[in-house]
């Protein structure tokens, strides 16, 4: 059976990385590990990365308004949401870095998934009474969460990241065991930068570059047998409303 | 570094031929169990798919010892568990699968005691085989990259009883073993499909729960077809850590995956 298809090579795979900082600061301890753990993306060759900040952004809340998003295919609101929506419907595989709030991620964060979710359902929404299913992004996703205790609900907030990312149906990746569990956590006291006393930068490192490889997998297993795949695996990277199938020239 | 074009890639595999394995495991320590009604829809919808192969596990009226973490370490020493019973059953089939779906009562907001016990010895083994190869050809601690596409349907006895966290241990537990969990269709399924079942015939007449669980079957054989692919193609290129044994946790085997594609 081996000999009737072609054997390829990992780094070959080209891929886009979405590279996402969830802190509003600037400078922000979440930004230096990102940078770190795009790094270690970049190691798995070919991949090209976007990123989205949440620094110096406007974001509103969802108002769940709906009566708008289901008739425009887009948010009422016009800020930082729409920008973050393309890099987000783009990325083949994305990595989050973000701080722990009050026992949650940053609010911005949390409204840019309701938004998003609504938008996503929105554009949906005559596909869904058809009989549809929403599509299947299998976009390979990467946590790393810093807060500044060292039991500081960095488990909780990934946990309801995951709890994001199934319902967008991504697929959650972790760094390596025996440190990484269901990501990464960071302990970053106030006013000091992140350091490797604990493994934090290594691990950042890492989670990209499993983030890479697992995204690049993903792309090329749905991609080696799309015919047999349902349109909904194949969600156009322009809009959420449209199929497009890879093209094959 | 040249990268593959969509054409070096696309439909290179046909679905059909990427054969996976699949496990049914039903958690209920229960002979005549709730659960047994999801879980037969979960084979049935199996069964539709080419190139799957099913198997399950049923906890009822197995033995199943908890984890003690014993200070010797045996599992590290032995790369084995110390007890001997239907947890190594359990194992054995789990390794198997390619993709799993776990059918799942709630219990005291959480799985039935001897799931747990079973995930917990799964992982120590996993661990003792990991420390073992190290401590004896050196290295660094290398997991295995499992990736199985794990799917989960939970039913509870109230409406809001506990199914959703219930879901989320077997989410969790799927990220800490490098498996991919996966849920069913959105916009009905978010983390699993989850049922309410205050007594049988109110899951048997429940179709929107009987219906999730069959997308979550579905997801489960699309998303392990789609890492088997990978792997395929992949084979000469990734290293071992991505082809696991289907023998000892912890252990990898890519000649063994190759001989199972070359027996196919």
């Amino acid at each position: 059976m081996s000999n009737q298809f072609p054997k390829l090579k990992l780094e070959d795979v080209p891929l886009k990385v979405l590279a996402i900082c969830g802190s509003p600061r600037k400078e922000s301890s979440s930004q230096i590990l990102l940078d770190i753990a795009v790094e270690g993306a970049k190691s798995a060759g070919n991949v090209e990365v976007e990123y989205y900040s949440m620094y110096g952004q406007k974001i509103n809340g969802c108002k769940g308004c709906n009566a708008y998003c289901l008739k425009n295919k887009d948010c009422v609101n016009k800020d930082g949401f729409q920008e973050f929506l393309q890099k987000w419907l783009r990325a083949e595989a994305i990595i989050w870095s973000f701080p722990v709030y009050t026992m949650g991620g940053p609010g911005q964060m949390h409204a840019l998934h309701d938004r998003m979710g609504e938008v996503h359902l929105a554009n949906r929404i005559d596909k869904i009474k058809a009989g549809e299913a929403m599509p299947q992004f299998m976009k390979a996703c990467g946590l790393i969460c810093q807060g500044s205790s060292r039991f500081g609900n960095q488990e909780i907030v990934m946990e309801r990241m995951i709890d994001h990312l199934l319902t967008m149906d991504c697929i959650p990746v972790c760094g390596d065991m025996p440190h990484s569990h269901i990501g990464v956590p960071g302990h970053v006291v106030h006013g000091t930068k992140p350091h490797d006393e604990d493994g934090l930068l290594t691990q950042s490192r890492e989670i990209g570059m499993r983030v890479a490889q697992v995204g690049k997998m993903l792309k090329l297993g749905k991609y080696a047998i799309a015919d047999s795949l349902r349109d909904t695996y194949f969600c156009s990277p322009d809009s959420f409303a449209d199929t497009k199938r890879p093209e094959v020239e | 570094m040249a990268a593959l074009t969509n054409k070096e890639m696309v439909n290179v595999l046909k679905g059909e031929d990427v054969k996976i394995n699949v496990l049914v495991i039903n958690c209920s320590p229960k002979a005549k169990s709730n659960s047994s009604i999801p879980a037969a829809e979960v084979v049935d919808q199996l069964s539709k798919w080419e190139g799957v192969t099913v198997d399950t596990f049923n906890f009822a009226n197995k033995k199943i010892e908890y984890c003690r973490h014993c200070p010797t370490h045996p599992c590290v020493v032995n790369r084995e568990c110390c007890f001997q019973d239907d947890y190594q059953d359990f194992r054995s089939k789990w390794l198997w699968a390619d993709g799993i779906v776990w059918v799942c009562p709630v219990y005291h907001m959480g799985p039935p005691s001897q799931v747990r016990a079973a995930l917990d010895r799964l992982s120590e083994v996993e661990f003792g085989n990991v420390h073992h190869r190290q401590q004896t050809k050196g290295g660094d601690l290398v997991y295995p990259k499992f990736f199985k596409a794990v799917g989960t349907v939970v039913h509870g006895a109230t409406r809001y009883g506990g199914q959703e966290l219930v879901c989320q241990y077997f989410v969790n537990h799927s990220v800490l073993l490098d498996c991919m969990p996966v849920s069913g269709d959105m916009p009905e399924c978010y983390l699993g499909a989850l049922g309410h079942s205050p007594n049988p015939e109110a899951l048997k007449n429940d179709t929107s729960f009987l219906a999730q669980t069959r997308t979550v079957a579905n997801r489960v054989v699309e998303c392990a077809k789609i890492m088997k692919a990978a792997r395929m193609l992949l084979v000469d290129d990734l290293d071992e850590q991505w082809f696991p044994s289907q023998e000892a946790m912890g252990g990898f085997d890519k000649e063994g995956f190759i001989a199972r594609l070359e027996n196919q």
